[in-house]
Parts: structure tokens; C-alpha cells; sequence
């Protein structure tokens, strides 16, 4: 697909569940990339902010036998009628056409939080009050994020601001195409185990588009028909069970037996 | 004291007495603005909804007393539209409550948006797919053209009524009647339906989300058609309630028959619609997005009793009551099956908002419950004591049912 | 034209005024200019501008001592991430490691040194004078009633050296660490070697097999990169890898075969695995080395056939005899025991038990097993058996000074309180933040936190060569804090023992000159990834500035040779007669994560691990499996109390099923800010272990 700008891209991710171990870096490589303040002293898993949130999913089974898979769940960039986009009254979510990523413009927001229950990944994210960082640390804020205001919706957009520095980088090299090695989603980059592999799905010798094509690659909620380019991957049937089903009782409801 | 204020040929009760019955309505009002305070100027934190539970109590209400508030559009589409006279008895009623539903949702929106300083931008970049596009732009619309209806009520009061120009005015009012009730019909009916499509354009939330017919999903009509019955229904309610209340008779017991009949018709074509809708969601819309329907009803608190509930003892019974010529007549009949109405409807938007949203989509959510802290419950009292406070003191100083004094000389 | 003005004048005035402003542009402005306040709102801080650049240091948090690349924007860091290709790290940093950078700006940094008055609820914190902080120290020094201890919890230091020599220099004074030592195989076979000051490693690179009773080697053990590296990934590891659990700790999850032994079964169960090589396969064995007390050992070893230690280990004997088949047929293979970051170490017996196979299967002096470490430059003759804080005398300390650079393992209050004089034993923590120990001590001196101040990195646990590295500061020092090293020599020198006071840098200095004498191993650079020959390194000043770019010095691998004789401990290992756990009720076992366990200060934002996100289950909740809480009446999210002979607790209940039935699994960490610890609930035993402890859990 070319546009008058040159070609355009669909980033996209791919994640290895069997090699995720859920040891939560990316969650908190995210927060501070994207000024994401530190929970309040009352914030709960509902009402804390985490673009980036890895989920432990049981299998069920009993001690020793039971198996877990860290899920890691944010905003699945969905591309085809994108649920947040056509709920939001005044144009405050965006699909970029360049770049396949759904962005959020705070500024736009009225925090009416449509955009927060037409979403059926639970990625997105309110400011139920102002921002606060520990004195000194707001002195540590990455300088190329804007910190949101209290009220407005917020949700991951594979760190728009790493992107527009490969953009400036590419640009000042003369070129339109950025160089993939320089665009790397803070999650991606500290990832140690390598489970999360991010890239234009649009390229199709690109490592991201192989792995969408592979075998035992998956993306939840695929019959909604929302298209994301997240997807997922696992060997083990339990998970790709798990991942196609719904409605799965979770394990605290098991535990009311 | 304020016995000038008050229409000629009626019985108020002293001022004494009303100010006691004001007061404490006001107190609540009271308290429900300081906990609106605290929203605004602290934060949305005050509340108890959260990322998950998005919405919760105050959407909730907006959508119920929407619904209960379209007595005013329907009530003004019969009178002047279909020129079913007996309703003038009733219309300065339904308009009234109109007005008390439309603008307290706008106050408990304006509360509930994160920023609502902003809240214009959706008049100034609209995104026309958005169904809250169609309801804010209605809702607004709409609400002006209900205070416009609501003027000469107001203006008919006995010393207003000395300043000339006031009175040319509302008689010129009274000459647009028709095509402001032609207008509050074309803007509700657009309101009425978007507020059901709010839910049904979920296609995240295939609990909610429903086919499309033409441009809108099915909810969409089911919520005008629901609005229609809830609406007369209230009205009825709300006038035997005041009856009650003051201990006078304001109306022929022959609006209320005929009251009943028309929710009772509306409520039948509504509970087929709604029957008819959800058999194509359990067999083809839920299952096609991958979730197999009956799978909503397997937790213990909302079971299939909510369907059965909201379908059959709140939809199907009322109807048949109210459709009844012998069973309108009686009385009991008659105000049950209208409560029955109204509480089918509130059920109908407590599933749509709030088991919408408990229900999970992931599968590895849990299923989740949202109680409201007391900020969001007063501010929900606050919109109910403003309702009580402008309806009496509208029916102390205006001529609220016109039917009124000459029931009273008989 | 009226001659004087009506109300009706002044109504119509104002009416009119009220439509006319509509038409004006004054609504409308102000409409858009109280929009556009709300989108530069003045509640968000403004972000910091100056000039980026990148520098590299090394995360002290833990002993891992991650290599971390920084980008800062004037003079703050605002991000960090790891350094692939880095000799030691391989490009690792943990979640907490992410936001090292957050902890100078804590809030519970420490502004001045304080005196803590009273305890619990009611202490209250009273700042002081650095100096009144060392004099008072000092007059418990001169007191001479007990001992003085210096606790140092990140052992192997340049300052490490120098405590133990202060410590040396007092009368009854005493240089220890802490109970939970990720090196309790090391130590024991040093020990069984009798080679105390033997520097000893795992070469886990060329091994086949690792047989792991309890390590968490995949939550941060060592150096956490090297295995993260090597051992994740299941399908394609060259390494067989078995974890001996009783829980299904994240590195039970990760491991080849996990054997979810019995709490406290691991000792029966390792004697068993000794058993099958032994007396039922002994042709296999293959070591030059002399078993001293062989026979002693055999006596012992004979009753816990597979069989007979099933009851204590909860193993079946097929099982025991394909991992002791594994064993014996592996080319090499490490067996190493581990304490748990919150459940504390293991029994001492069962270390040895554990630490005795790999003697039996010829692991040690091998490639693939446990290796021989050249000396690190500088340390020879000093000894590597250092006193852990549990083989102290129960109060026996009149002052006990605690260096918590924290060794990222838990350390409950009760194991050091015990070993005070009771009433008069005093306790100084060194710390940069209020932590759960500092909370605890009668003195807290600020110390300077990550990033503040240069600190060396030394070689990690189990690491097959020594190493050194330089954690350089990132952020500008801060003057409330206080050197460390310095306050403690000072605090000994005013209780009369003069001595220069060196400061940290000097003793790092002094590290580096040695190892640029020794001329041995290569010092990489992060910066551009080269790596250079200490050998070729003519000056010294060349050497430093390496090392000071955040460089690290690895030491050459050693020869290896068997051990001509050693003994496996037996008579440590009869002393204790059947499994330790008669009453069949509910166990409570603490566990916790590396770093993030006892009230160690962590940055605030790592909030979104536990309190956020369900991804950690935080301090203030018990884990049941759904027939336990059945037992005990109690359901999902219930709040319970939870007895033990120590005291009862308040906690909410999580129902899980991967946790063993009879067992409540509790993360050890303060509940809130200064809330109780589920620690202060667990018998600390006399042999200075607390990993479980009879509980019951009812109905709050």
C-alpha cells in the first residue's frame, strides 16, 4: 500500500506466551517511558493506570500439575472498525493511516470514557485524579512525553515517542523511512527474554509478519472482528485453548467452587 | 404570604406547610451539589466507577430518566400531532417532567465527563459515528425546545400575566405548539434511539452489541419504542402520585385509562420487538462474535430470571393489563401495571449499562461488581429532589392541570 | 422620553444585556480560553529540558549488579536499560532495576541521621547530628558489655574488606552476613574441601545438568542474566535443568521437571538421591577425590532409601531414582541449594546434604561443575568463610552496625532482635531510605542511594570468574548522606582505636591498583563494547578510566583440579532424627521476590506490579488452595485471621490453586507503608531459619 508519503506501515507485535515469565519489566520499563505516575496510595488493579499489563492466566488444574501463562494485555491496535474510534464523540482517538497505531489525543478528550467500555481488551486507561509523582522524580520524567491531565482517557500507542524520534533521526538523515533499529517500544526493548517482537506487519520478510503467519499464532477475540495487530503465540494447547474460548471461568471463581 | 402567586380558582396549601415539604428536598439537593463539587473540583476519584466499570450509577440514571421523561415527546406527538385532545389535560405535566429528566442527565453528565469545559468541542469537531454525537446534539437540542414549551406554562402565572408582552408572547407560543411537538418528536425519536445504540454499537461488547438495521443497531428502535410506552406510563404515575400527595383529583379518570392504553399498546409492540430482537441475538448475533449467549446468564447474580424478569413479569404482564379494557378500568390494575412499565424499562437500562459492563470479555476476566460511593449516590438523590422541587413549585404557582378547577367546582 | 427611570427600565436594561452579550464575542472567547486551560493543565509537572546524553553505570539494588545504560536530560536520568553484550549482565535488568533511578527521590528517603525512640506504632523519630550518631555508637563500643557486629548484607565489596578488618581490630567485634546466602553450597563444600578461602563458582555454561533444591535461579539468583540466558527457553536449552521446590515458585515453573517436595523434605530427599548413587548404582562414581568420613556417611545415608524418605519428602522413589539416574549419567552437573528471597535460607544440614552430592558425583575441580576462582586481586588469605549472622549467640550484641546494601533477601527482624543483649543492645542501620530494618534500629544514618555515589559491583554468586565493576553515579550527590565506610571507622575511632579514615573511592582504588598489578583477565567497556587485556594496560590511570566508563574487569578462568580429600559432613548430617515436621495442620510458608521483600525501599512505581496489577501478589494476603480454604470455612477475597504462637494477623485471602494443599503461602513485606510483616508471625528457630511454621486460618 503506497501513499503520496511513501509506503505505509502497520506496526504490529507479536508475542511468545511460552517465553514470557512474567517478570513484570515491561509493565514498569512503559510507566516510566510514557510518564505513567506511580499508583496512588488507593489505587487498585481497577483504577490504576497500566498501559502495559501482564496478566497471569491459570490453567486450572491442581497442585503440582497447574501451569501458568503470563498474558501481557494492552492495546491491541485494532484496525478494522477500531472500537474506540467510532465511539468518541469528538475525535479523540486516531488512527494514524502511516503507521496502523491508534493514538489518543488527551487534549481532545472529555473524559467521557465511552471510548473505555467499547474496548474489550480493558487497554485503556482513566485519570480518575491529577497526576503525582514523588517531589524530585517529576524531575526524572521522560522529556519526550507529555504527562496527562486528570479526567482524560489514556491507552498504549507503541510509545509515540520513540517513534517520533526515529522519525526526526530518519529525517535528518534525508530519508522518509525510518530505520527499524531505531524504533523499539520501551516493552520490546526490555524484554529480556525476547517475547515480545514488534515491527511492520506490512513487511512481509519482516521477522513481526513471519511470526503473524506462523503456526500456534493467535490474537484474542479475533470473531469480534476487530482486526488487532497484536498476536500471540504458544505451543501449549491449554493456552491456545484458553486464548479461543470465552467466558473461561477464571480460577476465582473456581475457588468459589 | 405568597398567596398573589398562586392561580386563581385553586387550592394551595399554606405556605407554612410547603416550605416544610420543600425544605428537606432542598437539603438533599444540597447535599447532592457539594458532592458534585467534589467530583469536579477534586476528581473523578470521589466515585467508585473505575476502569473496568467505566459507567456506572450516573449513566445508568441518565439513560432511566430519558426513558421516564419521554412522556413529554409522546404525550405532545398525540396531542398535537394526532390531535387526541384528551391529553391536554396532561400535557403541562409531561412537559414538565420532560424538562426535570432532560436537564438533570445533562447536570449528572456534565459531572461525569472528566472534563466537561470541553465538552462543547463535541458540537465543534463531531465525529458523526459516534452515537454520543447523535445524543449530545439531540439532547441539547431538545432541551431547548422543552424550556421553549415549558415558557408559557410559566408565563401563565398570575402576575407574569400582567406584563402584556409576556402574554402576546405566549400566545404566540401557543401557535407553535404543533411544530415544536413535531420537532421534540424528530429530536427525541433521534435521541431516544441513539441512547440505545450507545450499547448496541459495542461490537467489543458482544453482550450489548446488536445487528444493524439500516444504519443503527437494533437497540436503537427498541428505545424509542421503549420510551414510548415507559413515558405515558409516568406521567400517569407521577399525576395519580400528586393526586395522592395533595389529596385533590387533577384529572378525569378518563386520561388515565387512556394514559394506560396507549403505554400498554407501545409496551406490546415493544415486548414483541424486544422478544423477536433477542432470539436473533442468542442464536445469531452473540455466537457469531464467539460468545455463546447463555454463557452471560451463568453467574449467579444475573441469571436467566433477569431476561425472564424483564421480558415477561415487566414487559409482557403490564401489556396485557393495559391493553385490557376491563382491567385498565380498575384502578389497582391500572397504576400496578403502570409501575410495572416503568420498572421494566429501568431494568431494561440497568442490564444494558450495568450487567454490560460486569460481564466479562477477555478470557481470563472475572466477572465484576460496582457498588456507587455516595458522591455518585447523592448526586443521583440531588437530580430527584431538583425533579420534586421545580414540579411543586411549578404546580404551586401555575396551572399545572387545567382540568384542575373544574373538578374542584364539581 | 421618560423623565425618571421604572424597574421595568432596569429589567428590560438587563434583559436585553443578557441576550446582547450572546451576540458579543466575549462568551465564545471565554469558552475557548477556559478549554484551552484545561489542556495546559497546571497540575501535570513540566517536563525537564537540557541536553540528552547517555552514560553507563551498574545497578546496585541487588548483588546482581546489572549493567545499565542511562539516558539522562540535564543532569537527571530518565531512563534506564540493560547493556547487551555485557560480560556479566548480558543485558539484563529487572523490573525494579528499570526504576533504580527513582530512589534518591524515595519518600521515605532519609533527610538526616534520626534516633528512633520507642518501637512499633508509637516510635518516634527524633533527627540528630551525624556526630552524636557515631558518639553514641562509640559508648556502646566502650562499654564493652558483648560483642560488636559489623552485618554486612552485599558481602565481597571493597568496603566489605575493610569492615571485616575494623571488625578485627575491636575486641569482640565481628564481621557477619546475612542468614540468606545464594553462596550455602559454596560455602558448605569450602568447608568439606577444607579449604576455607578457596574462591569457588559454578561453571553452569558447560554444564549438562543443574539440580536445584529451593535457588530462585531464574528470579534474580546471582548474576540473574547469565541464567536467564542459559536456562529460559525451554525447548531449546542445552541444559537439563530440575527444580526442587515445595512451591511453584516462577523458577518451578520455568524448570525441566519441577519436584514439589515436602516442605523441608529437601534433606531426606538429597540423602535419598545419595542413597541411589550410592548403594544402588556405586559402580558410577568417578571422582579422584577421598571421602574422609565415608563410612560415617554411608551409615547415615543407608536409611533414607527412596522408600523410607518418601514420608519425609513426599517424593515417589521412581521419581528419586530417574533424577539420581539423570545424575549419574550426566557428563557434569551442579547440585546447589538456595534460600528462598522471603522463606530465608534452609536448614544447615540440608545445605550440606545438598552441597555433598556434588563431592559424591565428582562435580567439584570440573569443568561444567563447581569451578576453582583465582583469588580476587587483593583478597588472598582472607577467608571466604565468613560468619553468617545465625551462628551468632543469641544475645551476645551490645552493637550491631547493619551495611544494608541489600543482598535483595529478606531479613526478619526477629533473627537479628535475638541476637541483641536484651536491653541494652544497640542498632545502627545504614540506610538511604526508611526501610523495614532501618524502621526497627535505634539509629539510622543516611546512606547515599544508588546512582549517588561510586560503588563497586563485585563478582556475583556462583560466577565461574571474579569480577569488578564500578557503579558510577548518575545522579548528583546528595550532602545529607553519609559515607558509609567513613561513619564506621569513624564511630570505632572515637571508641578509641585510632585509625585512618579511608574513604570509599580510595578503597576502590586500592581494589583496582591490585587487580592492575595482577596483570590477569580483560576489562570490557560498555560504551563502544570493546574489550581489553589488563595485560596490555601499561599504566594504571588507563585501567581506571576503563573501569570508570562503567567497565568490568573479568578475571581469567583457573586450572582446575579435583580435590585430593574431603569430607561430606556426615556427622552434621545425623544430628537431626526424623522429618522436622510432626503436627499435620496448615504450614505457613513466606516467600517473597528478590529485592522486593522486607520493606526494602523499591521505586513507588513499582506499584503497578502488585498494587495495580494482580501480576505480584503484594505483603497482606495469603494464598490457600481452594481445599485448605474449604477446610478452613473461608472463601476468595475474605478477610482471615491468621494465628501462629507469634502473634495473629488480619490478611485477605487469595484462593489458588498451584498452591500446595495444607500450605498458606504469604509474600513477606510490610503490609502499607509500616504495616506488620508476615515475618514477625514465623518461628525464627534457633539454627536461624524461618520457612515454616504451624498456622491456622479462620473467619475474621
Amino acid at each position: 500500500m503506497d501513499s503520496e508519503h511513501g509506503k505505509n506501515a502497520r506496526f504490529g507485535m507479536v508475542i511468545d506466551l511460552d517465553r514470557c515469565d512474567g517478570c513484570g519489566a515491561c509493565m514498569i520499563a512503559c510507566a516510566v517511558e510514557n510518564n505513567v505516575p506511580p499508583g496512588h496510595a488507593s489505587a487498585t488493579e481497577r483504577t490504576g493506570i497500566t498501559w502495559m499489563r501482564v496478566a497471569a492466566v491459570e490453567s486450572g488444574q491442581e497442585y503440582p500439575a497447574a501451569d501458568v501463562a503470563f498474558v501481557p494485555m494492552f492495546c491491541q491496535q485494532c484496525e478494522n472498525e477500531t472500537p474506540c474510534i467510532s465511539v468518541c464523540p469528538q475525535n479523540a482517538v486516531e488512527i494514524d493511516p502511516a503507521t496502523g497505531i491508534v493514538g489518543q489525543i488527551p487534549q481532545r478528550c472529555l473524559g467521557c470514557r465511552y471510548c473505555m467500555t467499547a474496548c474489550p481488551y480493558h487497554a485503556r486507561y482513566f485519570n480518575w485524579r491529577d497526576p503525582a509523582w514523588p517531589e524530585g522524580m517529576d524531575r526524572q520524567l521522560n522529556p519526550d512525553v507529555s504527562p496527562r491531565m486528570r479526567g482524560v482517557a489514556e491507552k498504549c500507542n507503541f510509545c509515540h515517542g520513540r517513534l517520533h524520534a526515529a522519525k526526526a533521526k530518519a529525517a535528518a538523515k534525508g530519508s522518509r523511512e525510518i530505520d527499524p533499529a531505531d524504533y523499539v517500544p520501551a516493552c520490546v526493548e526490555s524484554c529480556f527474554q525476547n517475547a515480545i517482537v514488534f515491527g511492520d506487519l506490512n513487511d512481509h520478510e519482516s521477522e513481526v509478519a513471519k511470526l503473524a503467519r506462523g503456526a500456534d499464532t493467535f490474537r484474542f477475540l479475533s470473531r469480534l472482528g476487530s482486526e488487532p495487530k497484536v498476536y500471540f503465540h504458544s505451543t501449549r494447547p491449554w493456552v491456545k485453548e484458553m486464548a479461543e474460548s470465552t467466558l473461561t471461568r477464571s480460577k476465582k471463581e473456581n475457588g468459589h467452587g | 404570604m405568597d398567596s398573589t402567586l398562586i392561580p386563581r380558582g385553586l387550592e394551595r396549601a399554606s405556605f407554612g406547610k410547603f416550605l416544610l415539604w420543600i425544605l428537606p428536598w432542598a437539603a438533599l439537593f444540597g447535599v447532592g451539589l457539594y458532592a458534585m463539587y467534589l467530583c469536579l473540583a477534586d476528581g473523578l476519584y470521589h466515585t467508585n466507577m473505575d476502569n473496568r466499570f467505566a459507567f456506572g450509577l450516573w449513566i445508568y440514571l441518565d439513560l432511566t430518566v430519558i426513558a421516564l421523561g419521554a412522556g413529554a415527546f409522546f404525550t405532545g406527538f398525540l396531542l398535537y400531532i394526532l390531535h387526541r385532545r384528551e391529553l391536554s389535560a396532561v400535557i403541562n405535566s409531561a412537559v414538565v417532567l420532560g424538562l426535570i429528566c432532560y436537564s438533570g442527565a445533562v447536570v449528572v453528565l456534565m459531572v461525569d465527563v472528566g472534563q466537561p469545559l470541553r465538552a462543547w468541542f463535541t458540537f465543534w469537531h463531531p465525529n458523526v459515528h459516534s452515537m454520543l454525537t447523535e445524543v449530545t446534539f439531540c439532547l441539547t437540542c431538545y432541551l431547548l425546545v422543552l424550556a421553549i414549551e415549558y415558557a408559557p406554562i410559566v408565563l401563565k402565572n398570575r402576575r407574569l400575566r400582567q406584563v402584556p408582552r409576556f402574554l402576546a408572547f405566549e400566545f404566540e407560543l401557543h401557535k407553535v405548539m404543533p411544530v415544536l411537538a413535531g420537532v421534540g418528536t424528530f429530536l427525541s425519536f433521534f435521541h431516544q434511539g441513539s441512547l440505545g445504540g450507545l450499547y448496541g454499537v459495542l461490537r467489543g461488547r458482544p453482550f450489548a452489541f446488536r445487528e444493524e438495521l439500516g444504519i443503527w443497531p437494533s437497540t436503537f428502535f427498541l428505545f424509542v419504542v421503549s420510551a414510548a410506552a415507559a413515558g405515558p406510563s409516568f406521567v400517569l404515575l407521577t399525576t395519580w402520585l400528586v393526586q395522592k400527595i395533595t389529596r385533590k383529583q387533577l384529572v378525569e379518570n378518563e386520561v388515565f385509562m387512556f394514559l394506560g392504553k396507549v403505554s400498554g399498546i407501545m409496551l406490546l409492540v415493544y415486548v414483541f420487538l424486544k422478544a423477536v430482537d433477542t432470539l436473533v441475538w442468542i442464536n445469531s448475533t452473540s455466537p457469531a462474535a464467539g460468545f455463546p449467549a447463555f454463557e452471560y446468564y451463568a453467574r449467579t447474580s444475573f441469571g436467566t430470571w433477569i431476561l425472564f424478569t424483564e421480558i415477561v413479569l415487566l414487559g409482557l404482564v403490564p401489556a396485557l393489563i393495559l391493553v385490557s379494557g376491563r382491567l385498565r378500568a380498575k384502578p389497582a390494575w391500572l397504576f400496578s401495571a403502570a409501575l410495572m412499565t416503568c420498572l421494566g424499562i429501568m431494568l431494561n437500562r440497568f442490564v444494558m449499562t450495568i450487567q454490560t459492563l460486569a460481564l466479562p470479555t477477555l478470557p481470563f476476566d472475572e466477572f465484576l461488581s460496582y457498588a456507587p460511593s455516595w458522591e455518585e449516590v447523592a448526586t443521583f438523590l440531588a437530580v430527584l429532589a431538583y425533579g420534586v422541587l421545580i414540579y411543586s413549585l411549578t404546580f404551586r404557582y401555575t396551572v399545572l392541570f387545567p382540568q384542575e378547577r373544574d373538578l374542584l367546582k364539581h | 422620553m421618560p423623565t425618571h427611570l421604572t424597574r421595568r427600565d432596569i429589567l428590560k436594561l438587563v434583559g436585553g444585556s443578557a441576550v446582547g452579550f450572546f451576540f458579543t464575542p466575549v462568551p465564545w472567547k471565554l469558552l475557548d480560553d477556559t478549554s484551552i486551560w484545561t489542556q495546559n493543565w497546571s497540575k501535570i509537572p513540566p517536563l525537564p529540558r537540557g541536553e540528552r546524553t547517555t552514560r553507563y553505570s551498574a545497578c546496585t539494588l541487588c548483588p546482581g549488579g546489572c549493567a545499565v545504560r542511562a539516558q539522562l536530560v540535564g543532569p537527571m536520568p530518565y531512563s534506564l536499560r540493560g547493556v547487551s553484550g555485557h560480560p556479566v549482565s548480558r543485558g539484563f535488568l529487572c523490573a525494579v532495576g528499570l526504576a533504580g533511578h527513582h530512589m534518591a527521590f524515595h519518600p521515605l528517603r532519609l533527610a538526616s541521621p534520626v534516633r528512633v525512640d520507642g518501637a512499633g506504632d508509637e516510635a518516634k523519630v527524633v533527627p540528630i547530628s551525624a556526630d552524636a550518631a557515631m558518639r553514641m555508637a562509640a559508648a556502646k563500643i566502650r562499654e564493652g558489655n558483648g560483642s560488636v557486629a559489623l552485618l554486612d548484607c552485599q558481602p565481597g565489596r571493597a568496603v566489605s574488606a575493610y569492615y571485616e578488618d575494623l571488625a578485627r581490630m575491636i575486641e569482640n567485634g565481628l564481621y557477619v552476613t546475612a542468614a540468606s546466602r545464594e553462596d550455602s553450597t559454596l560455602q558448605a563444600l569450602r568447608s568439606m574441601i577444607g579449604e576455607e578461602s578457596a574462591p569457588l563458582g559454578f561453571d553452569f555454561e558447560n554444564t549438562s545438568m543443574i539440580l536445584s533444591f529451593g535457588a530462585p535461579l531464574l528470579d534474580g539468583w546471582g548474576s540473574p542474566g547469565r541464567l536467564e540466558r542459559l536456562l529460559k527457553g525451554k525447548p531449546d536449552r542445552s541444559v537439563r535443568f530440575v527444580q526442587v521446590e515445595h512451591r511453584q515458585s516462577r523458577t518451578a515453573l520455568q524448570a525441566d521437571l519441577w519436584v514439589p517436595v515436602n516442605p523441608g523434605g529437601e534433606r531426606a530427599l538429597a540423602l535419598s538421591i545419595a542413597h541411589v548413587l550410592l548403594m544402588e548404582r556405586p559402580g558410577r562414581r568417578t571422582s579422584a577425590t577421598t571421602i574422609a568420613d565415608m563410612a560415617s556417611y554411608k551409615e547415615t545415608v543407608a536409611r533414607y532409601t527412596p522408600e523410607a524418605a518418601r514420608a519425609e519428602s513426599g517424593i515417589e522413589p521412581a521419581l528419586v531414582r530417574q533424577v539420581a539416574e539423570e545424575l549419574s549419567i550426566a557428563p557434569a552437573s551442579i547440585v546447589l541449594s538456595g534460600p528462598d528471597a522471603g522463606g530465608g535460607p534452609m536448614e544447615r544440614d540440608t545445605e550440606y546434604a545438598v552441597a555433598g552430592l556434588n563431592l559424591l558425583l565428582g562435580n567439584v575441580g570440573k569443568k561444567g561443575g563447581v569451578v576453582f576462582l583465582h583469588e580476587m586481586p587483593g583478597t588472598a588469605g582472607r577467608s571466604h568463610v565468613v560468619r553468617d549472622i545465625r551462628d551468632v549467640p543469641d544475645h551476645s550484641l551490645n552493637l550491631l552496625i547493619i551495611d544494608p546494601a541489600s543482598s535483595g533477601y529478606a531479613v526478619p527482624w526477629k533473627s537479628l532482635e535475638r541476637k541483641l543483649c536484651p536491653g541494652t543492645g544497640m542498632v545502627v542501620s545504614l540506610a538511604a531510605t526508611m526501610d523495614e530494618i532501618a524502621a526497627h534500629a535505634d539509629i539510622v544514618v543516611p546512606a547515599p542511594a544508588p546512582y549517588e555515589s561510586l560503588q563497586d559491583v563485585p563478582t556475583q554468586t556462583g560466577a565461574s570468574a571474579a569480577t569488578f565493576g564500578l557503579s558510577t553515579p548518575l545522579l548528583p550527590a546528595d550532602k545529607r548522606s553519609v559515607d558509609p565506610a567513613s561513619f564506621v571507622a569513624g564511630v570505632i575511632r572515637l571508641a578509641g582505636f585510632p585509625l585512618p579514615v579511608p574513604q570509599c573511592d580510595d578503597l576502590l582504588k586500592e581494589r583496582g591498583r591490585m587487580i592492575h598489578a595482577e596483570r590477569r583477565g580483560t576489562i570490557y567497556q560498555p560504551a563502544d563494547g570493546s574489550t581489553v587485556r589488563v595485560a596490555e594496560l601499561a599504566q594504571f590511570d588507563e585501567l581506571w578510566t576503563k573501569l570508570a566508563g562503567a567497565g568490568v574487569w573479568v578475571d581469567d578462568p583457573k586450572e582446575q583440579h579435583e580435590p585430593a580429600e574431603a569430607s561430606l559432613g556426615a556427622s552434621m548430617l545425623q544430628s537431626r532424627g526424623g522429618p522436622r515436621r510432626a503436627d499435620p495442620g496448615l504450614l505457613l510458608i513466606p516467600y517473597g521476590y528478590k529485592r522486593a521483600v522486607s520493606g526494602a525501599a523499591i521505586s513507588p512505581i513499582l506499584s503497578k506490579l502488585s498494587q495495580e496489577s494482580a501480576l505480584r501478589p503484594g505483603a497482606g494476603t495469603v494464598a490457600l488452595h481452594p481445599v485448605t480454604a474449604a477446610l478452613s470455612g473461608v472463601v476468595d477475597a475474605e478477610c482471615v485471621l491468621l494465628d501462629t504462637t507469634n502473634g495473629t494477623m488480619k490478611l485477605a485471602v487469595r484462593i489458588d490453586r498451584s498452591v500446595r494443599p495444607g500450605v498458606a503461602e504469604a509474600v513477606a513485606g510490610p503490609i502499607g507503608r509500616h504495616g506488620a510483616d508476615i515475618m514477625d508471625l514465623c518461628d525464627v528457630r534457633e539454627d536461624g531459619t524461618w520457612r515454616m511454621t504451624n498456622a491456622n486460618v479462620r473467619k475474621a
